[in-house]
């Protein structure tokens, strides 16, 4: 039964990503990136990380997919004209080639690399105590995050305001128009009525 | 964890992260591209937490949620920068954003 709903969860995860890439309308293409994150949030429940699956869909599919979905419909995006054929045609030769060679070069490095031993050392653990490992609590985490990582931890904040006072700098001109003469041209102001 | 399910979601991990570099290279529009990268940022949350998970140890979560937090950050300032490019050219493919180059 689980397996079943796991098999389900890796074939919309991958569905889902195949469309975000192939959907031409990026209001579609952003719709299926959040099924993307839907279901790895149901992956990581099967896995027992409830924390995770919670922060997955809070953050990512809730908050940071919101702010995609707004900034595309506020931009307004029409279809240009495709790029000339055979500059188009290299690009996505290139583009088909690289996934291929990265799916090969990963699945090389994951075999010989630390993850099979990590494997190993679960499938003892297991054997050991004879039940898999139940996984991170969210109290584990928490206090790993207040005392090893403490610095990393006061970063992300610092991150954080950096981020919302470069957005705010960013993108505040642009839309009340008050020093951009070149805005006089632009869709913001035109889609007006009477203006 | 299973480790079944170890071995799945590596697989998974692996094809997302390479869907990701694959559609970056594909799109032509900014926000595209963008949308590219969540993907594989997601991939290696998928890796992150499957690692913790295997081992019963908080450092996989951890990561996951610094990764989170960077998204978060890096969707703010990068939608901002779109917003600016798009007023001044009236559109966002990355085709048309070659000042430096000309």
């Amino acid at each position: 039964m689980i397996n079943l709903i796991y098999y389900l969860f890796f074939a919309l995860t991958l569905g889902s990503a195949l469309m975000v890439v192939f959907l031409r309308h990026a209001v579609y293409s952003a719709l299926s990136l959040v099924v993307t994150m839907v279901s790895i949030a149901g992956i990581f429940i099967l896995i027992n990380a409830q924390l995770a699956a919670f922060f997955q869909i809070l953050v990512y599919a809730g908050a940071i997919m919101v702010l995609f979905l707004f900034v595309i419909m506020l931009l307004n995006l029409r279809h240009s004209p495709p790029m000339p054929g055979v500059t188009r045609s290299i690009r996505r030769a290139g583009a088909v080639l690289l996934g291929v060679l990265l799916i090969q070069l990963l699945i090389l490095g994951v075999r010989s690399g630390a993850t099979s031993m990590i494997a190993e050392q679960a499938k003892a653990a297991t054997t050991a105590s004879g039940k898999a490992p139940e996984g991170a609590t969210i109290t584990e985490v928490a206090l790993i995050l207040l005392t090893d990582y403490l610095y990393a931890f006061e970063m992300t904040s610092v991150l954080l305001l950096v981020a919302v006072i470069g957005a705010m700098v960013l993108a505040r001109r642009s839309i009340s128009g008050e020093r951009n003469p070149n805005l006089e041209d632009s869709q913001f102001i035109r889609k007006l009525p009477g203006a | 964890m299973e480790p079944m399910l170890f071995n799945g979601n590596m697989l998974l991990a692996i094809l997302l992260f390479s869907i990701g570099a694959f559609g970056f290279l594909w799109k032509q529009d900014a926000i595209g591209m963008f949308l590219c990268i969540e993907l594989m940022l997601n991939a290696s949350n998928l890796a992150f937490v499957s690692f913790a998970q295997a081992l019963g140890r908080p450092e996989g979560v951890a990561a996951f949620i610094f990764i989170l937090t960077v998204a978060a950050a890096e969707a703010g300032v990068g939608l901002a920068l779109f917003i600016k490019v798009f007023s001044e050219k009236d559109t966002i493919e990355t085709d048309t954003m070659s000042m430096l180059h000309d």
